[in-house]
C-alpha cells in the first residue's frame, strides 16, 4: 500500500491540486469579507453562530463541484495516460482505489482544518462578542470533512467509471443544485436518501427562528448536535466503497 | 475553408452525450427558482420580474458559468488528448480558424442553454399561475444579453482550457469566476469582468438597474476580440504539449 501511495503523490506533483481546494477556501473567506466589512452590533452578538449557520450553505453549493474537479484530476491521469491496464497488472484494483481515496482524505482533512481555523480568526478579527464553542467548532469541521469526503468518493467512483469527465462534472455542477435545493426541504428520508450531496444542510446544527420579514430580525438556535444524520451519512460512505469496489471490478479495460 | 473547420469540429462533437448536459441542468435553477418564488410570496410578488430574478440569481453566479466552463473543455478535450496537437497543427488549417470554429461552436450552446431556459422559464411562470399576457418584452434583452455575456465568458473559458490541458481546472475556475462576479458586480465594475456581464446582461437578482447597453455590448465585444487573440497567439507562439 506503500509503494502505491507513494506513486499516487508523485502522480500529483506540479497538478496543483492544493489549489482547487485553496479555491474553495479563497471563496469562502471572500464571503465572509463581504458579509463582515462593516458587522453591525447585531453581527457581532449572532457572529460565532451565524458562521455556522451560513458556511454549510457555501460548502453545499460550491463543495460539489469543486470535489468533482479534484477527483476528475486524481482520476484523469489514469484515463489520459490509459495506464489503468499497466497498473492493473502489478496491484490489485481495491488497492488503487485505497491509494485514491487516501489521496483525496489527504487534501480534504486539511481543508476542513483550515476552514475551521479561518472562521475562528475571522470571528476574533471581526470582534465578534464572547468566546467561540469550540464544540460546535469541532464537531463543524467533523461534519464538514465528512460530508466533502463521501462526495468525493462518490465523484472518484465516475470519474473512475467513465471516461469522459464530462459526464461526472455535469453530475458535480447537479449536486450544487441538489444540494441547494435539500437545504429547503425538512430533514427527513428524502433529504437523507438523496446521496451525500443533502449532507452538507443535514449536518447543520444552526436553525434560523422567528424571522420577521419587516424588521430582518431572526433568532439562531444551536440544535442537538444530528449524530443520527451522520450515522446515515457514514452509511451513505459504506455504501459508495462498496459500489465503487464492485463497479471497478467489472470494468472492461 | 471556414466551413471546412466546422464540420471538422461537428465531427467531433458527433455522438457527444453534451447536449444532454444542456438540456437536463438549466432544469434545477428553472425548478428550484420557481419553488422558491411561491415559498416566498409574502416577500415577492407573482410576477414575471419576481420569477426571474429567482430563476437567474443562482444560475447566472454559480451555474452557467460552469456549464460553459465545462462545454469549452469538452472542445478542446480531443486535441489535448494522445498526439493529436500534432495533427491539428500540421493541417493546413491557420490556428485562427480552429478557435474560431470553437468560438462559434461554443457561442452556439450557449444560445442553446440560454434559449432553453428562457423556455423553462415561460413554463415555471405559467405553471406558477402567472398570466402570459403580463409576460415582459425586457425578456428578449435578458436573452440577448444573456448570450452576449455567455460568449465573452466563453472567449475566456476557450482561452483557459486551451492553456491549461486539464478537463477540470478550468470548470472550477469558471465556478470561482463567477462567484467572484458576484463581489465585481455588486462594486461596480461588473464591465471589467466576463462573469459579471453574463449575470448583469440576464439582471440576475434585477441587476440590469442602469445597465448601459453600448457599454455593455463594447466590454462583451472587446472580451472577446481579445481573449480570442491570445488564444491564436499562443497556438502560434508556444510549443505544443502532446502524449
Amino acid at each position: 500500500m506503500i509503494p502505491a501511495l507513494r506513486i499516487e503523490f508523485w502522480k500529483s506533483r506540479r497538478r496543483w491540486l492544493w489549489l482547487v481546494c485553496a479555491a474553495l477556501l479563497a471563496v469562502e473567506l471572500l464571503w465572509i469579507i463581504w458579509s463582515f466589512h462593516n458587522p453591525s452590533e447585531r453581527d457581532r452578538q449572532k457572529g460565532w453562530l451565524y458562521l455556522l449557520y451560513n458556511m454549510p450553505l457555501l460548502n453545499g453549493i460550491l463543495f460539489p463541484t469543486i470535489g468533482a474537479v479534484l477527483a476528475s484530476r486524481i482520476a484523469d491521469v489514469e484515463h489520459k495516460g490509459n495506464t489503468l491496464k499497466l497498473l492493473e497488472t502489478i496491484q490489485p484494483k481495491a488497492q488503487l482505489l485505497h491509494a485514491k481515496l487516501v489521496m483525496g482524505f489527504a487534501y480534504l482533512l486539511p481543508i476542513a482544518v483550515i476552514q475551521v481555523a479561518v472562521l475562528l480568526g475571522a470571528g476574533y478579527a471581526v470582534g465578534f462578542y464572547g468566546a467561540p464553542n469550540l464544540t460546535d467548532y469541532w464537531q463543524y469541521g467533523l461534519f464538514t470533512f465528512t460530508s466533502c469526503f463521501a462526495v468525493y468518493e462518490l465523484h472518484l467512483l465516475l470519474s473512475l467509471a467513465v471516461k469522459n469527465q464530462m459526464i461526472p462534472l455535469c453530475i458535480g455542477l447537479s449536486g450544487s443544485f441538489v444540494a441547494l435545493l435539500l437545504l429547503f426541504l425538512p430533514v427527513g428520508a428524502v433529504r437523507l436518501l438523496c446521496g451525500p450531496y443533502g449532507f452538507f444542510g443535514a449536518l447543520s446544527f444552526i436553525y434560523m427562528a422567528d424571522w420577521d420579514p419587516d424588521t430582518r430580525v431572526f433568532h439562531l438556535i444551536r440544535m442537538p448536535t444530528p449524530w443520527g444524520e451522520f450515522a446515515v451519512l457514514l452509511a451513505w460512505i459504506a455504501v459508495i466503497y462498496i459500489a465503487a469496489r464492485i463497479v471497478l471490478k467489472r470494468k472492461e479495460l | 475553408m471556414f466551413y471546412r473547420v466546422m464540420r471538422a469540429e461537428r465531427y467531433k462533437m458527433l455522438h457527444s452525450p453534451v447536449w444532454l448536459a444542456f438540456l437536463v441542468l438549466p432544469m434545477f435553477p428553472a425548478f428550484f427558482g420557481s419553488v422558491n418564488l411561491m415559498n416566498n410570496l409574502g416577500l415577492l410578488s407573482l410576477d414575471w420580474n419576481h420569477l426571474w430574478t429567482q430563476h437567474s440569481l443562482f444560475s447566472s453566479y454559480f451555474f452557467y458559468p460552469a456549464l460553459v466552463g465545462v462545454y469549452c473543455s469538452y472542445l478542446w478535450r480531443l486535441e489535448h488528448f494522445d498526439h493529436n496537437w500534432n495533427q491539428v497543427l500540421c493541417a493546413p488549417v491557420p490556428v485562427s480558424q480552429i478557435v474560431l470554429g470553437k468560438l462559434t461552436l461554443a457561442a452556439a450552446m450557449t444560445f442553446l442553454a440560454q434559449a432553453w431556459g428562457m423556455v423553462l422559464f415561460v413554463v415555471g411562470g405559467l405553471i406558477c399561475g402567472i398570466p402570459i399576457s403580463t409576460f415582459p418584452l425586457d425578456a428578449l434583452s435578458w436573452l440577448v444579453c444573456g448570450v452576449c455575456g455567455g460568449i465573452a465568458v466563453s472567449a475566456f473559458q476557450l482561452l483557459v482550457s486551451l492553456v491549461i490541458r486539464s478537463f477540470a481546472v478550468p470548470v472550477g475556475i469558471a465556478m470561482a469566476g463567477g462567484v467572484l462576479g458576484l463581489g465585481i458586480a455588486a462594486k461596480g465594475y461588473g464591465y471589467f469582468w466576463p462573469y459579471s456581464l453574463l449575470s448583469e446582461g440576464m439582471s440576475a437578482n434585477g441587476s440590469d438597474d442602469g445597465l448601459s447597453y453600448p457599454l455593455f455590448f463594447a466590454a462583451c465585444a472587446v472580451f472577446i476580440v481579445l481573449f480570442s487573440v491570445i488564444a491564436v497567439m499562443y497556438l502560434k507562439k508556444s510549443d505544443v504539449k502532446t502524449g
